[in-house]
């Protein structure tokens, strides 16, 4: 037994048997009539066949829509080649299962370019008008016969243009079908949020087929990672029936089984009362408003205690060396952590890996004022609110209240200042002969 | 206005359609969003039992009018087998498939009229409308 061609395997898809060429017939209003008229205009579409093949391709290419055609030299010569054939049983007379095939290859080699049935309709008219051309012109001298003839041919053009545009529909659908396919695969993820938590958010419709594969997904995902609360997230559903419920019911039912609790979550306002109305009974189910109280709802199940930390967390220098730190000897100061200014007797030096500490205080609350809770205020604020020490280092007065602490306090300190004072030293200021003294010893 | 609008409901996709439909048609004469979900629930739930029950059948969608009031009618038809018994088949929980046994006392408490009309081997049409507004 030979093996199915692929315009046979289409021909059995398409349920297209001989029954259904007899009714295409019969639509268009073949009799044998129009084959035996057809026989007598056999000859002149014959011959012209090579040429009248050639100008419809040469018609087909000059639209951008059918590029696709010409693009495969193979695929294209394939085209020709048929398209020949086809014009040669055009007029064959015999419109039965072999030349319905011959027609479906053709089709199916259309739809694999992706022509557009527009485009080809226009050239299919082309060729018919062209042989209608060669065919008048045959019979010049009894037009009427030949006008009639041409007519009888126009039907099975007609019939070659039903099964071309079924092929190119069909297989429009059947990629239809294969996408809807796939994001019926796609669209069921159950996905785990934390040890032991799995969120399944559910989008769009629910049918049998998809709640099955819901089904199927979840207790598998339940089983794979010990889940013991699923968060079932229906926002995306936007009308919920007595079926669809039952599915979702079902599967609560059996991820209960396994030992592991559903809360529903994101049943919005419409939908809630459509369920009410329909009289369907959720009060088994564990519902929740949004997907975050159902998340909230599912921790606190589990025994999560999710807290707001005061400040984000801090991560310790050993996680995460200064750049500074180096592995390995230092390239400028290969015999250790150097630092200017560092001598013996001093505070101990300074891990090279650490901020400054007036550096990290800042970082410290910089950070924490982005995070948005103020543990520290900014320097500014303790200048104008704080206690009085505070408020003094800005101005930078002994706490005593008398003098200048720091260097003078005005441009011209030095000369109020160092003036004698009653019962004071004569001569130069202390501080001026002193540099290291403070001020405010003076008196 | 005659708009009527006829879908062969044969498998599920048709029941998605036709009630995408029914919202459609009923927010074109001003229901509000949940009433376009009572009906759209309501049409998916007598679609459901033309699959399920008559293999394939009829959903009609059209707009009715009456003095002072606007609504949405459905029709849905089938050649199936038909219910025995009419007063089981709206009761609540009543199913002779294996579902809750709701969509037809549900669909009728989603509407405003129902009416079903069926004999055993006659097939069953439902009919079914929603008024707007008081």
């Amino acid at each position: 037994m030979n093996e199915q061609t692929p315009a046979q395997a289409l021909r059995h898809q398409m349920g297209i048997t001989e029954e259904d060429i007899g009714r295409r017939q019969r639509f268009v209003d073949l009799t044998s009539v129009d084959v035996e008229r057809i026989a007598g205009i056999r000859e002149p579409v014959v011959r012209n066949a090579e040429e009248l093949a050639r100008g419809f391709f040469d018609y087909l290419a000059k639209f951008e829509e059918a590029r696709p055609l010409f693009a495969s030299r193979t695929l294209l010569e394939r085209a020709r080649q048929l398209k020949r054939e086809h014009l040669i049983a055009l007029v064959g007379g015999d419109y039965g299962v072999a030349y319905v095939e011959q027609r479906l290859e053709l089709g199916l080699l259309y739809s694999k370019v992706g022509l557009d049935p527009r485009v080809f309709l226009g050239a299919f008219h082309f060729l018919m008008r062209n042989v209608g051309a060669a065919v008048m012109k045959h019979g010049e001298r009894r037009p009427l016969e030949a006008f009639e003839s041409f007519l009888s041919l126009n039907k099975v053009g007609f019939i070659d243009i039903g099964l071309i545009t079924d092929v190119l529909v069909a297989e429009r659908e059947r990629t239809i079908q294969q996408q809807q396919e796939a994001i019926r695969e796609l669209s069921t993820p159950v996905l785990q949020i934390r040890e032991r938590l799995l969120l399944l958010p559910i989008i769009g419709l629910v049918d049998t087929h998809r709640a099955r594969l819901i089904t199927e997904n979840l207790l598998q995902a339940v089983r794979a990672t010990r889940a013991k609360v699923i968060v079932m997230d229906v926002t995306g559903v936007a009308t919920i029936d007595s079926k669809v419920a039952n599915h979702l019911l079902q599967t609560v039912s059996a991820a209960r089984l396994m030992g592991a609790r559903v809360i529903v979550s994101g049943i919005s306002a419409d939908v809630a009362q459509s369920l009410v109305s329909l009289g369907i009974e959720l009060a088994r189910l564990n519902t929740v408003g949004d997907l975050q109280g159902g998340l909230e709802e599912a921790e606190r199940l589990i025994g999560y205690q999710v807290a707001l930390q005061p400040g984000p967390p801090r991560r310790s220098s050993r996680e995460r060396p200064h750049p500074a730190a180096g592995a390995g000897p230092d390239r400028l100061h290969p015999g250790g952590a150097f630092r200017p200014g560092s001598h013996p007797g001093a505070r101990p030096a300074r891990r090279a890996d650490r901020p400054r500490a007036r550096d990290r205080r800042r970082a410290r609350r910089y950070r924490a004022r982005r995070a948005g809770f103020l543990r520290h205020a900014h320097a500014a604020y303790h200048r104008l609110h704080g206690s009085p020490a505070r408020r003094a280092r800005g101005r930078s007065r002994h706490p005593a209240g008398r003098g200048v602490r720091h260097g003078p306090a005005r441009p011209d300190a030095r000369r109020r200042r160092d003036r004698a004072r009653p019962g004071g030293r004569h001569g130069p200021a202390r501080a001026a002969r002193n540099p290291g003294c403070r001020a405010w010893q003076v008196s | 206005m005659a708009s009527e609008l006829k879908l062969r409901v044969e498998n599920e996709s048709d029941i998605v359609a036709a009630r995408q439909r029914g919202r459609e048609l009923a927010a074109s004469i001003g229901f509000s969003a949940t009433e376009q979900t009572l009906i759209a629930t309501a049409i998916s739930e007598i679609a459901r039992n033309i699959i399920a029950y008559a293999k394939r059948g009829d959903v009609a969608l059209d707009i009715v009018e009456q003095p002072g009031r606007r609504g949405v009618r459905v029709v849905a038809s089938d050649e199936g087998p038909g219910i025995e018994n009419l007063e089981l088949a709206m009761r609540d929980g009543y199913s002779t498939g294996r579902s809750l046994g709701m969509g037809l006392p549900g669909a009728k408490r989603l509407m405003d009229e129902f009416h079903i009309a069926s004999a055993p081997g006659k097939g069953t049409t439902v009919t079914m409308k929603k008024w707007r507004g008081p």
